[in-house]
């Protein structure tokens, strides 16, 4: 499904002819890439203020939302520079290990203070601990520098480009100008979905599925 | 069963009985390391609490050999341990002490008792050499004053470890079993083993 189909998919809901101008291709744009972090950030379960590295709750995903998240999922070696990681991109952190780990812990900012000085929970390589930062994971102990990190990285924007055909007057698809959105199907149907409630249309999620499916077996 | 192995099992026991706990928040392997080790230790002390255990060699089962090598000072050989035994009674925390590549024994006794009989006349004759261990500052002390023992340079020690001081890779081997200290552990912690995980059930 491209973000073509979305735009004529979106008209379809609403009744409207795509040359009406009900939504330009550049209000579709900015509405595709608003949706798509939105939707990033909703799946994640975080709040509509997050920006990386300001939540230190761990997302309650379960294993349908872990699917759908499957396309922005990485793991990756990264260097820990003065016990920062050092991530390119990322948008939430779900964990880390080390080669000598044997447990690892992200913790919270309020826990910290009593981590550091712990009797028992002691700074043990094995047994490595982190708090979420700006620039992705702070790790202690600090003899620490590499890691493995599970990340969700941020999406990448979407472009949404179109031309008008000089011989028949007709809205065309510009595919190699434009960049898909790299949900899958069903949650493109979800972007479309914020798109649709954003825009004061008043229909239920399963509905626009519906229509989506009336839409593919009507060839498009 | 490694020490790791353990330490993962008793924490797993503990997980499924207070399944409400916040996975590590509650319960974190350097915690229940301490209180598996504390168990390890009581209930190796409990069993060897016998002083016929003393001649028991089945009880080195429970044992790690090290050689270790001697110094010289203030005309006393010495070994550091590598490790701290159990302060078990009767001394039994350090099962043998042998010269490594002879099977004489050296006789062991307290630190009074050595400090008194080794400027005797009896002790210049005796055919074994004496030693006495210095917990204070984890070492074994020697003294022969046969020239023929004078030329070993190197000791073998049998010792009853603490718990703390084994690495994560040794296999421990606990007296009664490994479900006698887990139920050891997740006894003063007020929980109990379970057997079933499928609690709703009732």
């Amino acid at each position: 499904m491209t973000n073509f189909d979305l735009y004529k998919l979106l008209h379809l809901v609403v009744n409207k002819d795509i040359y009406s101008n009900w939504i330009k291709p550049e209000e579709f744009e900015l509405e595709l890439k608003a949706k798509n972090i939105r939707l990033l950030r909703d799946r994640l379960g975080l709040p509509e203020r997050y920006v990386p590295g300001t939540a230190n709750a761990g997302p309650s995903a379960t294993s349908i939302i872990e699917t759908d998240l499957d396309p922005f999922l990485e793991l990756k070696d990264v260097t820990v520079t003065n016990q920062e990681t050092i991530i390119t991109n990322w948008y939430f952190i779900n964990d880390f290990y080390t080669s000598s780990s044997i447990v690892s812990e992200i913790i919270s900012l309020q826990e910290l203070s009593s981590r550091l000085r712990h009797p028992i929970r002691v700074e043990d390589t094995k047994y490595p601990f982190a708090i979420r930062t700006n620039k992705g994971l702070k790790i202690w102990p600090e003899s620490i520098t590499s890691a493995t990190v599970s990340y969700y990285r941020r999406p990448t924007d979407p472009i949404f480009s179109t031309n008008v055909n000089s011989q028949t007057g007709e809205l065309e698809y510009d595919s190699t100008a434009s960049f898909e959105l790299e949900w899958k199907d069903e949650n493109k149907l979800d972007v479309l979905h914020l798109i649709l409630q954003d825009m004061g249309v008043n229909i239920e999620r399963q509905d626009v599925e519906a229509l989506a499916n009336k839409y593919v077996e009507g060839g498009k | 069963m490694t020490k790791l192995q353990l330490i993962f099992s008793v924490m797993g026991n503990i997980q499924q009985s207070a399944p409400t706990q916040d996975g590590l928040k509650q319960v974190h392997p350097q915690e229940v390391a301490i209180e598996v080790s504390k168990a390890y230790d009581t209930v190796v002390a409990s069993f060897f609490d016998n002083p016929q255990f003393i001649n028991n060699y089945d009880l080195d089962y429970f044992c790690k050999s090290y050689d270790i090598s001697l110094q010289e000072q203030n005309g006393l050989s010495y070994a550091t341990l590598p490790v701290n035994p159990i302060p078990l009674k009767y001394g039994l925390g350090i099962r043998l002490v042998k010269p490594k590549n002879s099977n004489v024994l050296i006789s062991r006794m307290s630190e009074s008792e050595f400090v008194n009989l080794k400027d005797l006349e009896a002790f210049c004759c005796s055919p074994v050499p004496f030693c006495y261990i210095d917990y204070a500052n984890k070492r074994v002390v020697l003294q022969s004053n046969r020239t023929e023992y004078k030329v070993m340079d190197e000791i073998t020690v049998k010792i009853v470890v603490k718990f703390t001081d084994l690495s994560d890779s040794d296999v421990i081997n606990t007296p009664g079993g490994d479900y006698q200290l887990t139920e050891m552990v997740m006894k003063t912690m007020g929980l109990r083993p379970t057997d079933n995980t499928n609690d709703d059930v009732k």
